[in-house]
């Protein structure tokens, strides 16, 4: 476990190499992920806004193997239950597909007490009935509050061991103060 | 838009009373918003649960169909309850003052009240002396900030950044709250703006606003990047401001020779209702350089995100908020 020194803002727990292999593993898991029927359309979705740059990445990495999968983006803002806490920005929600009898995959970058991915599916049920929605996650925290698991992780890093917040991006992953 | 980076939003005002108040940041927030909620508008399942459980009140002592109608649907969409009172319904008739009549309406438990009222600055007065959200939906002669939101929010979709746009406001001005806000709004924005109209429904004092005034209609047109045309509001007028209808649309209507003109690309808006025949006739009212029904499903996607905000803003003051576990 890496130490922080007390007036360090962050710390780089894994650079842009680590999560760049990390990234390739879970779309190869993805890419594997067992279909309830065959020859489902294929939509890859990440949570606005951290979960959006994850799922470009996925998604090329993806196309670059002959794996079809659409592309998209979900805010799930007017879902959240945080509203009277703070004043969330909210962005756009782009389906390149209808979702009804679809294989949709959830993209985030942390997941952590499980309220985004909660509100996620709320607004998803308003565009239609996907035939099965899977999860992915860059970073597990292992802090769900909700009876909700991530189905493919790439890192692993407990709130129980890292306290604070973790920063999860293309560049690498951070741990804050 | 410009605030694509930002994770919350930062927006403090507790009630929306005019443009006079915001910061080009404001704006910038309420057009951010709206543009989630013009998404939500055009899904399956139109409606969000983001103001369950409040309650908004429509006390419109002056008559309205699109701002009202735009009011109710865009609470309605959000899941909240709604109340529509109007003069004739409410006990204004029996002489019960405005301040009785809110605080009657406060009691009943409403979270937002959107007025409309005759007087200018009505929505400020019961602002002073109520503890929940009130949004001006037009006073007198005053302000009509969520017109004015719609407008510059359509405008940012049309043309992404208004900066030195050049916008030609037309007619009658003088009685016009939409041009007051518009004008403020446009401003914050970077537009240069120019009024028009005779002499009689546009005073110089209007300069004060940092605008071009004049009342030459057609030596502006081939200027313009947009051309807002306003109503003559013969209820307000006290005496006759203009010879005869005939010759302010001969001076100031926008005609199909008037038209041919303007730019190539020019946007025609208009806050409604129409004159048709007057400002502008049919041909260019459902022509392809019109967007007035688009400033009109615009007003829905704002009216929402002016709610949004203001919610907050209520939530904050009414609820102890207790720290937790950054939510991801």
């Amino acid at each position: 476990m890496p130490v922080k020194h007390p007036l360090q803002e962050s710390v780089e727990l894994f650079d842009k190499l680590r999560v760049s292999a990390a990234l390739t593993q879970m779309a190869k898991q993805i890419s594997q992920l067992t279909l309830p029927q065959k020859h489902l359309p294929r939509l890859l979705l990440g949570i606005q806004q951290g979960g959006c740059g994850i799922a470009e990445q996925i998604h090329s990495q993806l196309h670059s193997w002959g794996e079809n999968f659409f592309l998209g983006a979900i805010d799930c803002t007017f879902h959240r239950d945080d509203v009277a806490l703070r004043l969330p920005t909210p962005r756009e929600t782009i389906l390149p597909i209808g979702i009804d009898d679809t294989a949709v995959v959830i993209v985030d970058d942390v997941f952590d007490t499980g309220r985004t991915l909660r509100a996620a599916l709320d607004t998803l049920h308003e565009y239609g009935r996907p035939a099965v929605i899977r999860f992915s996650t860059l970073v597990d925290r292992c802090a769900a509050l909700l009876p909700l698991r991530a189905d493919i992780t790439g890192f692993v890093i407990p709130t129980v061991e890292y306290p604070g917040r973790i920063t999860a991006n293309l560049n690498g992953i951070f741990w804050e103060k | 838009m410009q605030l694509a980076h930002s994770q919350n939003l930062q927006w403090q005002h507790r009630h929306l009373l005019g443009i006079q108040e915001l910061s080009l940041r404001d704006l910038q927030e309420v057009h951010q918003a709206a543009y989630a909620f013009k998404e939500v508008i055009r899904r399956n399942i139109k409606k969000v649960p983001i103001l369950r459980g409040r309650t908004v009140v429509n006390l419109f002592i002056e008559p309205s169909t699109r701002t009202r109608v735009s009011f109710e649907l865009a609470a309605l969409r959000m899941s909240a309850d709604v109340l529509n009172f109007d003069a004739a319904s409410s006990s204004f008739k029996k002489g019960e003052s405005l301040l009785d009549t809110v605080k009657t309406i406060r009691a009943l438990q409403a979270d937002i009240i959107v007025m409309r009222h005759p007087d200018a600055g009505a929505a400020h007065f019961i602002a002073r002396h109520l503890d929940c959200a009130v949004i001006n939906a037009g006073d007198g002669a005053h302000e009509h900030p969520t017109q004015a939101l719609l407008d510059t929010f359509t405008l940012v979709e049309k043309f992404q950044d208004i900066h030195n746009l050049q916008v030609l406001i037309c007619g009658d001005i003088l009685h016009s709250r939409v041009a007051r806000s518009l004008v403020l709004a446009l401003k914050l924005l970077g537009a240069h703006v120019t009024l028009c109209g005779p002499s009689t429904l546009l005073p110089p004092q209007f300069a004060s606003f940092g605008v071009k005034i004049s009342h030459n209609f057609d030596e502006e047109i081939p200027h313009a990047d947009v051309i807002y045309l306003l109503r003559i509001q013969h209820e307000r007028q006290q005496h006759v401001l203009f010879p005869s209808i005939g010759e302010f649309i001969s001076l100031y209507g926008l005609t199909e020779e008037r038209l041919r003109r303007c730019k190539k690309n020019v946007i025609i808006m208009h806050p409604g209702p129409i004159n048709r025949g007057v400002e502008l006739p049919s041909s260019i009212a459902d022509g392809p350089h019109s967007v007035i029904l688009e400033q009109v499903t615009n007003g829905l996607a704002v009216r929402m995100a002016v709610l949004y905000l203001l919610n907050h803003a209520w939530l904050k003051q009414h609820r102890e908020v207790q720290p937790v576990h950054s939510p991801s």
